[in-house]
């Protein structure tokens, strides 16, 4: 068994080892790409250390709290870090790479006991960070409190708990990750899942503002703190409450609490807390087994056409570019990260709507008035916000098909260009969804500004182009498009870079129809000035793809290899 | 001689390891050449020099007698290529992917449409046209990317290790259309482990060893130019050095 564990760590800790020693660097770019992606481990590593002291202190200073029957106000603190570990440890398997997936073959040619795979695969679920931060703070830090205020009794109950706690949230993290392998076994009804997850996660962004008392009275009045607190709380705040005994992080809350003035008290939340592991453990086990029974991938995806519209030409750039236009809308949409940055920004209007049916008005200053307007601005910024992590590794998408466009008798600037174009349709069609449902739900009074709001968009994108084609040829980065978290993100200098350029290319005409209308007063001068500053931003992008084309096919090699 | 393949000094480096170490081949038109090495001889190399996948270190190249360094796109558009990991985009379906091909040649939809179901045909692929590559067999994926290199007939192909993975009807198939496409006039420079499918089908072959070539010429005249009456397979084994005793593993 020893033995077993042994080789497992040894094996994760040489993969580590070894995705830092990136062989086969072709040039000085490459190296540094390579270094600035390492950067970004070794902060969140840095980090660590002192958010465990951290924890390990608060960890203590609540134990000798409760141990001298104080009210702890850190207490409070460690109840919603719990919960927030609670929520982090069922999303997690969700937005990271399936666990162990790719391995689970091997391991069964392996002369180890199913139940050994299970202990390994769980002991796995310990090394994510948020599940990591639990043992300074609940096995090491409140048990030390406890018997530093003199009560050994309860500091042993609390360790119980704690430990209880840790085997769930293994347990939760363990099922969640063969329940998700079990989904995305059949590859079409993976698609599937993954599509209601890409549109369930937005909604929990509204969440926090469902369950905010609404702050306005009748007439729109503000209403006062006191006339707040006396508000009763809403459905879903309601909800919660109800729910929230029932979480294992209140069991283990309760479990600590109830120690230190009975022991015996604690027995019952303890033993619901031990029981509810267990019952996860065993569920988490059941589940592992059948994905032992059947861990390779089943079914085929077939995809439908849209009559000859692929076929055709886009007007004004040439077949070529066309061609990988085309293919690049066709490639994010059936990438669960494409369609996250396809669901994302159609999902604002909806989530704008939340929060305009509770605070009553949604305005900025100088269009107030213009809720439409503000809608459909931050529907289309976002639907180009949320393409950057495409954009910016724009030749990932590709895989291998990568090393076919440079085999097809095209230049780069073909390629480039229908990149940039086929980018434009995939912002574009959330956009144009959230622009119309804006325009037909609040009937925008400023047909100029509207049209000010298209060149806007236009402006910033045109500028983001190049840029965008620049920063995927210096930091390329492999990554996996079914995963919709980290390891579908560009590489972090091109994500950081990129969000500056966007925030550059946006501020520009969002200032100009600022000055115009709010300085100004004259909202048709906005119109005249964000269609010289379209045709400038315009003229600066076609130049800028001069020299950005020399750059990729400097790099083609190296991408080539890269993907 | 016309040659639909020349090289000159052809050298590539990675490092201090010298993957290909000057070479000179010449590629005749209309010829099915073989090329052959053990390994990590520098096979894939050469063919991705060839095929602009990889810029020389030194040396010059002449395709179709057209330099690289001055006519890639008029060379890509001539020339079909099945590279070594097959370049194909896992999200497109195979009827898709043909049409890609079709469309960055620049040819209309009335032409690139019946040519893809002939070879989605030919390839055993129609019943898998509308379905993802991802979803692809190994051997599928082999044959969706030769009739991605067939598609814009191009007068040469460069073809690497086209025979692995794909059954023996398809093989044949692919065998036969290969014969009657050098039949046609045109060119096919192929890399293979299978010295069978090598002596049957090619007219000319080329021996690659530690990145340098060791023979190469048409195929009688490399086995009499090297006093060989024996197998392919004999030939090449001597040619690159490789007689080795075998290893007695008697804990076995």
């Amino acid at each position: 068994m020893l033995r077993i564990f042994r080789a497992f760590v040894w094996m994760r800790f040489r993969v580590i080892v070894n995705s830092l020693e990136r062989t086969g660097s072709r040039d000085t770019i490459e190296r540094f790409s390579v270094a600035v992606e390492k950067l970004g481990p070794i902060m969140a590593l840095l980090l660590l250390i002192p958010s465990t002291i951290g924890l390990f202190v608060l960890g203590i200073a609540t134990g000798f709290a409760l141990a001298q029957g104080a009210s702890a106000i850190t207490l409070m603190i460690v109840r919603y870090f719990l919960l927030l570990v609670l929520v982090l440890t069922l999303v997690g398997p969700m937005v990271l790479p399936l666990r162990d997936s790719g391995g689970l073959v091997r391991y069964l040619l392996l002369p180890i006991s199913r139940f050994n795979l299970y202990l390994a695969q769980m002991a796995g679920g310990l090394a994510d960070p948020w599940i990591l931060l639990v043992i300074p703070l609940v096995v090491l830090g409140i048990p030390v409190g406890l018997a530093v205020g003199l009560n050994v009794v309860a500091a042993a109950i609390a360790l119980v708990g704690g430990l209880a706690f840790l085997l769930f949230l293994a347990g939760v993290t363990s099922l969640a990750s063969s329940v998700i392998h079990l989904l995305l076994r059949d590859r079409r009804r993976g698609d599937v899942v993954m599509l209601i997850v890409i549109f369930l996660l937005p909604m929990l962004g509204v969440l926090p503002q469902l369950m905010i008392p609404d702050t306005r009275g009748a007439g729109g009045r503000r209403l006062t703190r006191e006339e707040r607190h006396a508000q009763p709380p809403s459905f879903v705040a309601h909800a919660a409450l109800r729910l929230a005994p029932y979480l294992p992080s209140e069991m283990y809350r309760r479990t600590a609490a109830a120690a230190v003035t009975s022991p015996m008290s604690a027995a019952i939340p303890l033993a619901e807390l031990a029981g509810v592991a267990l019952l996860i453990q065993s569920a988490g086990f059941a589940t592992y087994r059948r994905v032992l029974d059947m861990p390779a991938t089943l079914g085929t995806r077939r995809a439908g056409s849209l009559g000859g519209v692929w076929d055709r030409v886009i007007p004004g750039i040439s077949p070529a570019a066309s061609a990988v236009a085309f293919t690049q809308v066709r490639l994010a949409l059936r990438t669960p990260r494409g369609r996250a940055s396809l669901v994302t920004p159609l999902m604002m209007p909806f989530m704008l709507g939340a929060i305009l049916a509770r605070r009553g008005s949604l305005s900025l200053p100088g269009v107030e008035g213009e809720q439409g307007l503000i809608v459909a601005a931050i529907g289309a910024f976002t639907s180009v916000l949320a393409l950057l992590p495409i954009a910016m590794n724009q030749f990932a998408i590709d895989r291998a098909g990568f090393t076919r466009q440079m085999l097809s008798p095209m230049s780069v600037r073909d390629l480039l260009v229908g990149k940039a174009v086929g980018n434009a349709l995939v912002a574009a069609l959330p956009a144009s969804f959230v622009f119309v449902l804006a325009l037909a739900v609040f009937h925008g009074s400023h047909a100029a500004l509207w049209l000010g709001l298209v060149l806007a968009v236009v402006s910033a994108y045109a500028l983001l182009a190049p840029a965008a084609a620049a920063l995927s040829a210096i930091f390329p980065k492999a990554v996996d498009m079914n995963s919709i978290g980290n390891s579908s993100n560009a590489h972090q200098a091109a994500g950081l870079l990129g969000m500056l350029a966007f925030v550059a290319s946006s501020a520009v005409p969002l200032l100009l129809a600022f000055v115009a209308v709010n300085l100004l007063h004259r909202i048709d001068l906005a119109l005249l000035l964000l269609s010289g500053w379209t045709l400038l931003a315009v003229g600066v992008s076609y130049l800028a793809f001069i020299p950005v084309c020399r750059l990729v096919a400097s790099r083609c090699e190296t991408l080539a290899q890269y993907y | 001689m016309e040659f639909a393949v020349e090289t000159h000094g052809l050298a590539r480096t990675f490092g201090a390891t010298r993957a290909v170490d000057g070479i000179d081949l010449r590629v005749p038109a209309g010829s099915f050449y073989g090329f052959l090495g053990p390994n990590g001889a520098g096979k894939s190399t050469t063919i991705k020099c060839l095929t602009g996948l990889l810029r020389p270190s030194s040396g010059d190249i002449r395709i179709l007698g057209l330099d690289p360094a001055t006519a890639s796109v008029e060379i890509k558009r001539r020339v079909g290529v099945v590279p070594e990991d097959l370049a194909l985009f896992d999200r497109l379906t195979a009827a898709e992917t043909l049409s890609f091909v079709g469309q960055v040649h620049g040819m209309p939809a009335a032409t690139f449409k019946p040519r893809s179901a002939d070879l989605l045909s030919l390839m055993d692929l129609t019943a898998a046209a509308t379905t993802l590559v991802a979803d692809f067999s190994h051997g599928m994926k082999k044959k969706l990317s030769l009739a991605a290199a067939l598609l814009p007939a191009p007068r040469l192909l460069f073809l690497d290790e086209p025979f692995e993975g794909i059954d023996a009807v398809a093989s044949r198939q692919i065998k036969e259309l290969l014969h009657s496409f050098v039949a046609r006039g045109g060119t096919v420079f192929l890399t293979s482990h299978i010295l069978e499918i090598v002596e049957r089908l090619s007219t000319h072959i080329g021996v690659i060893a530690d990145g340098k070539l060791v023979a190469q010429g048409p195929m009688d005249e490399v086995r009499a130019g090297k006093h060989f009456t024996g197998t392919l397979e004999e030939m090449f084994i001597s040619l690159v050095g490789g007689e080795r005793a075998a290893v007695d593993l008697n804990w076995l």
